[in-house]
Formats: C-alpha cells, structure tokens, sequence
C-alpha cells in the first residue's frame, strides 16, 4: 500500500510539473521492453488492468531515472542472471533513494565488527 | 546505533562573518566534489568494458556505495569465515531493532517486511559462512543484497553486480543450485581507496594553509 502511495505521489508531483508524458492520447500503450517491468512488478500488473494511464506515467518517470532494464538485446543485463525472489516490485523499489544515516550506520556496523573480531 | 539523536538538527546557527572559515569551508566543498568527480572518472577508466550504458551504471551513486562497501570489508579486514559470521549476527541484531524503530524505519524509507528478509536465517546464514570458507570474500548475492538492504534496493544491487562483473570488478559464477555467487577482484576497492587517500592529503593540506 505505501508502494502504491509513493507512486502515486511521484506522479501526482509529475502533474504538476510538466505535460503529460502518455504515448498516445487514445490510451497508453506499451513496449514488449515495458511489458515485461509492468509483469515483473507486482504492483504495475495489478495496476495495468485498473489505470494503464497511471503505469504509462511511472514507466516514463522510470525511464527518466535509468530504472528498470529495457536492453532486449541478447547479452543486456536482463538476460544474465535470475531476479532475486525476494522482492515484489524490483524496479519500483528503486525509486526509493539511498540514505545518509543508512550509510553511516552500514560503516559503523562494519567498524564494530572489526572491533569485535580483534576481541577474539 | 542509537537512533535518539539521529534525525533532529543542532538548532544552530553558521557565523557567516567568519570569512576565514567561510574561505576553508568553500575549499573542502571544491575538494569533496573533485574527489566524487575523480572516483567517476577512476572507476570508469578501471572497467574493461566501454560501453557506454554500462559507464552510465558505474557513474551512479550506488555505485560509489557499493564500491565503499567492499573498500570497508578489505580495509577492515573482514577476511575470515568466522569474520563474516560476526558481520551477519551484528547485521541481524541491526535489523531486528531497526524493526522496532518505526521512526527510523520512515526516516531511511524502509519497510519492516523488507527489513525481515533481509535477516540471515538458520536457512542462509550457513550458506553464507560456507561461501566465504569455500572462498574467502565469496559471498552469495542474496546475501550481498541483504547486507546492502539499508542503502539500496536489491534490484539496484543485482544491476551492479552485473555491471561490476562486466567491468572486470568481480567474479561472478552460477553455483548448481542457479545462484550466482560473487568476488571482488579488489579493482573497486582499490579506486575507492586512492580516492580516499587522495582526498585526505588534499583535506591535510587545507587544514595547514
């Protein structure tokens, strides 16, 4: 649920900022490249069915940050290892940004570690 | 790793008529720039690879990360199986109070689910200790993306794994259960530390001057 707020709020930010993005004023439609995020997602395929405008909006939003691999070329990263299990929406997870705290606390965990292991 | 403070500002105000210190402060940004610029154009020149979609991914933040993250393992010496055995409990004991912080939780953008997962297990944390064992350095890349929870994505992860292993920067091979297990060929960490290094002498010289 929060998944689909932060979404929401990208692209409600989207809106306000600069002209729609959708393909086609018909309906959005969406490369084999696209279908293939949308169904690695869970929340763009349960979204898709619903308002296919909204997933149009955060593929263009995905694309303008380099999120989400389109490479349909043999060799693209895509191609050269299995996705990890772990995660319902791989490429919506990364519009989430890195934290200062989290890397300072990452570098202190790592400097009690190593003050630990001197211990022993 | 106290969350108390963390979050809450000084309340304090900078003394803009300290010119001198205003003079030095300029200068340490100029260095810190010119250093983040200089890791770019050093981890770019490192890869063996050229393209350019795979330079774009080595100019990214995340990168810069990941590449702190395994300067900080070699750096610290976290070498041993018994070594990453205490990384991975320190790590589940972060994570297991993290869990409990719904403040810092919202803070840092994470999810309790995702912090959960992220957890060795009786089922992984042996997997990880023997991977190291087998290979010091040998790590699992689930596993990577569980000690890189906090800081990034684990698809963001996987991508740089991919990138990095085109780029000469580690080793990467499937295991016959379809997992791939990686190794760093010590290139990242090396660029990182010059960077590093570069910028402390520089930062040296300031504070003579």
């Amino acid at each position: 649920m929060r998944k689909l707020f932060v979404l929401l709020s990208f692209i409600s930010s989207l809106l306000l900022q600069a002209p729609c993005d959708a393909k086609s004023s018909l309906g959005p439609s969406f490369s084999k490249a696209e279908l293939s995020i949308i169904n690695r997602n869970q929340t763009l395929r349960s979204l898709v069915k619903t308002d296919p405008k909204t997933v149009r909006k955060a593929l263009d939003l995905m694309q303008r940050n380099h999120i989400g691999s389109r490479s349909e070329v043999p060799g693209g990263d895509g191609d050269l290892q299995s996705r990890d299990e772990l995660t319902a929406d791989p490429d919506l997870d990364e519009l989430e940004r890195s934290n200062p705290e989290a890397a300072r606390d990452l570098f202190l965990l790592i400097k009690r570690v190593a003050t630990e292991k001197n211990k022993k | 790793m106290p969350s108390d403070r963390r979050g809450k500002g000084t309340g304090s105000s900078l003394d803009w008529a300290a010119d001198r210190q205003i003079a030095a402060d300029l200068e340490l940004i100029g260095e810190l720039r010119r250093a983040r610029q200089e890791f770019q154009q050093e981890i770019c020149s490192a890869s063996e690879d050229q393209n350019e979609d795979l330079q774009e991914l080595l100019r990214s933040d995340p990168m810069y990360e990941f590449s702190e993250f395994f300067y900080l393992l070699k750096a610290r010496g976290i070498e041993t199986a018994d070594h990453i055995k205490i990384l991975a409990e320190a790590h589940n004991e972060y994570l297991a109070e993290l869990t409990n912080d719904d403040l810092k939780m919202q803070r840092i953008g994470l999810k309790r689910d995702r912090l959960l997962l992220a957890i060795f297990t009786s089922d992984t944390l042996p997997r990880l200790i023997q991977n190291w064992r087998d290979q010091p350095g040998a790590i699992d890349q689930s596993n990577l993306g569980r000690l890189l929870v906090t800081i990034m994505s684990v698809e963001t992860t996987r991508k740089l794994v991919v990138g990095a292993s085109r780029a000469g920067f580690l080793h990467r091979d499937k295991t016959p259960y379809g997992t791939f297990v990686v190794r760093s060929t010590g290139k990242m960490e090396d660029v990182y530390g010059r960077v590093m290094r570069g910028l402390r002498l520089n930062l040296t010289k300031l504070k003579e001057a």
